[in-house]
């Protein structure tokens, strides 16, 4: 088990999500960064959806029971291990009784903490993933707080040298420093006049922004749609433009269906950053047609893939 | 497209996802009628369905072969029947206290529509509305029967917290959420009937096809019910 002797900003159980049951208007969730957790559980060796802490902003202390093999996994971060400065991305081994603190995220916005054998949390719709706006699964259904006991899962051998292959570092460090989205064009285009605005413009995102959307702030984006559109099938980086013209993009825990013009859809292979930026980072849309996303996304994925 | 009688339309709204619009009349029959079909077939490579009240979004695994999705896809369309309303139809009562705090856009309805307020919630504590799906979040229930006079656009910009159990009104849709959440659409009374409890075998308390009318209550009275589960009738 893991003591929370200082639960940082933001920290909840992720893992993979739960797709699959919007019907019930259950989002799927999982890691706002999917990226950065398969790559904190490749190099330990544990399967690549199993639950981690993830933690915003500032990371916070965690004391162990057990001996434990711990990765931090993030594009950056202050790292310490009993005290003593570690480094992101590597093993770090744990001796009962021992802690990690992770401190300011310097590169990015989310960590995660991953460790053998995975966290051990409230499984809801087949999925460790916390939903903290609708309160459920993960630890409690809720945030972290000092004083909690997070179970873990059986401790697992360490690996061999050589894996993961070292194009996860690489990608990682890619996706936090991104400012510039590939993102294709929305099925309600024609209904935002104010399109061009929207590829041509720089916006910000702004401090009111959680892990349901980033919501955007900067020139305004025009739209036709009324606010009397009715609501539809969303997804996890769509792009909705109320009637105030200031766009939100939707993340794991956002909305299943809605009724805002979708301007556009962040491609695939820019999830991750999404869930990287922190607030106030400037960024821009670059248009791609739906063959150069999915050629994107496989270029990215392919060096990623660990030889069984 | 239009194929063999069954009028549907077919396009990706990104590059995983396809997303298929019904034309009237009778598209929410035939919403559910392709939901049923796709979610049976089991088709490889398929992640979810989100059905809504005209559309039907089919999420894809990127790793997936989109060309062979989405050809499954259009021929499990085209097979589709129609599906009526839910077999078995149940009535749920649900309390309302409307306006004051738990109505904030009830004087803005009124001042829009003309009516007071006491007619505004004659009005909406009239008629049995009917779950034409569930969307947005867990167990948030689309409505359909809003009379006509009550319809109102979305908040130019959502509130960051709508309170739970809020009932609410976009365009000529009414709803109800369960849990506190950002939210657009705008809020003319609250609940205090739990919709969606994880902790419970079944989670969400209304399903497609059920229908619903809304009972108005007292402020004290809703401190009464505050948290129950009940409400079924039928």
């Amino acid at each position: 088990m893991i003591r929370v002797l200082d639960p940082g900003v933001f920290s909840t159980v992720q893992d993979l999500g739960r797709p699959g049951f919007t019907a019930l208007g259950v989002p799927a969730g999982g890691a706002a960064d999917p990226l950065a957790l398969r790559a904190g559980n490749l190099v330990l060796g544990n399967p690549p959806g199993s639950a981690a802490l993830e933690l915003t902003m500032i990371g916070g202390r965690f004391a162990f029971d057990r001996p434990a093999r711990a990765v931090v996994s993030a594009g950056g971060a202050e790292v310490w291990a009993d005290g003593t400065p570690a480094a992101v991305g590597e093993v770090i081994e744990v001796a009962a009784g021992g802690e990690v603190r992770v401190g300011r995220i310097t590169a990015g916005f989310r960590a995660y903490l991953c460790i053998d054998g995975g966290v051990a949390a409230d499984r809801v719709f087949g999925s460790a993933s916390t939903d903290p706006t609708s309160g459920f699964g993960g630890f409690g259904g809720r945030v972290l707080r000092a004083g909690d006991a997070v179970g873990l899962g059986p401790a697992t051998p360490a690996l061999g040298p050589g894996r993961p292959p070292p194009a996860w570092r690489g990608a990682l460090a890619d996706q936090c420093g991104r400012r510039t989205l590939r993102a294709v064009v929305g099925p309600h285009s024609d209904m935002v006049p104010g399109a061009r605005t929207f590829w041509e413009e720089a916006f910000t995102v702004t401090s009111r922004s959680d892990r349901a959307g980033l919501r955007l702030a900067g020139p305004t984006v025009a739209t036709t749609a009324g606010g009397r559109l009715a609501s539809e099938g969303m997804m996890p980086g769509a792009v909705q433009v109320p009637q105030g013209g200031q766009p939100i993009i939707l993340m794991p825990d956002g909305p299943t269906t809605g009724g805002y013009p979708v301007v556009a859809v962040v491609a695939a292979v820019d999830l991750p950053t999404l869930g990287q930026l922190p607030p106030n980072a400037v960024i821009r849309f670059e248009s791609v047609t739906v063959a150069q996303a999915r050629a994107l996304w496989a270029a990215r994925e392919r060096p990623l893939e660990v030889p069984a | 497209m239009t194929t063999g009688g069954e009028a549907f339309n077919l396009a990706w709204a990104s590059e995983r996802h396809l997303r298929v619009v019904f034309a009237d009349p009778d598209a929410a029959a035939r919403v559910a009628g392709a939901y049923a079909a796709l979610r049976d077939a089991g088709v490889r490579g398929i992640t979810d369905l989100t059905p809504a009240s005209t559309t039907l979004l089919v999420h894809l695994d990127p790793r997936a072969d989109p060309g062979s999705v989405e050809g499954a896809v259009r021929s499990l369309l085209v097979g589709a029947r129609p599906h009526g309303a839910a077999t078995a139809s149940r009535e749920v009562n649900v309390p309302a206290c409307y306006g004051g705090d738990m109505g904030p856009d009830l004087p803005d309805l009124c001042r829009r529509s003309g009516l007071t307020e006491a007619e505004a919630v004659r009005l909406h504590s009239g008629p049995a509305y009917t779950v034409r799906f569930i969307g947005f979040s867990p167990g948030f229930p689309y409505l359909t029967g809003l009379p006509l006079p009550l319809a109102m656009p979305r908040l130019d910009e959502p509130r960051t917290l709508v309170p739970a159990g809020s009932i609410a009104i976009a365009g000529d849709q009414a709803g109800i959420y369960p849990r506190a959440t950002a939210g657009g659409w705008r809020i003319v009374g609250r609940t205090p009937l739990a919709l969606f409890d994880p902790a419970l075998p079944d989670p969400v308390l209304l399903r497609p096809g059920d229908r619903v009318r809304f009972r108005p209550i007292s402020i004290e009275e809703f401190s009464a019910l505050a948290g129950v589960r009940g409400g079924r009738t039928g």
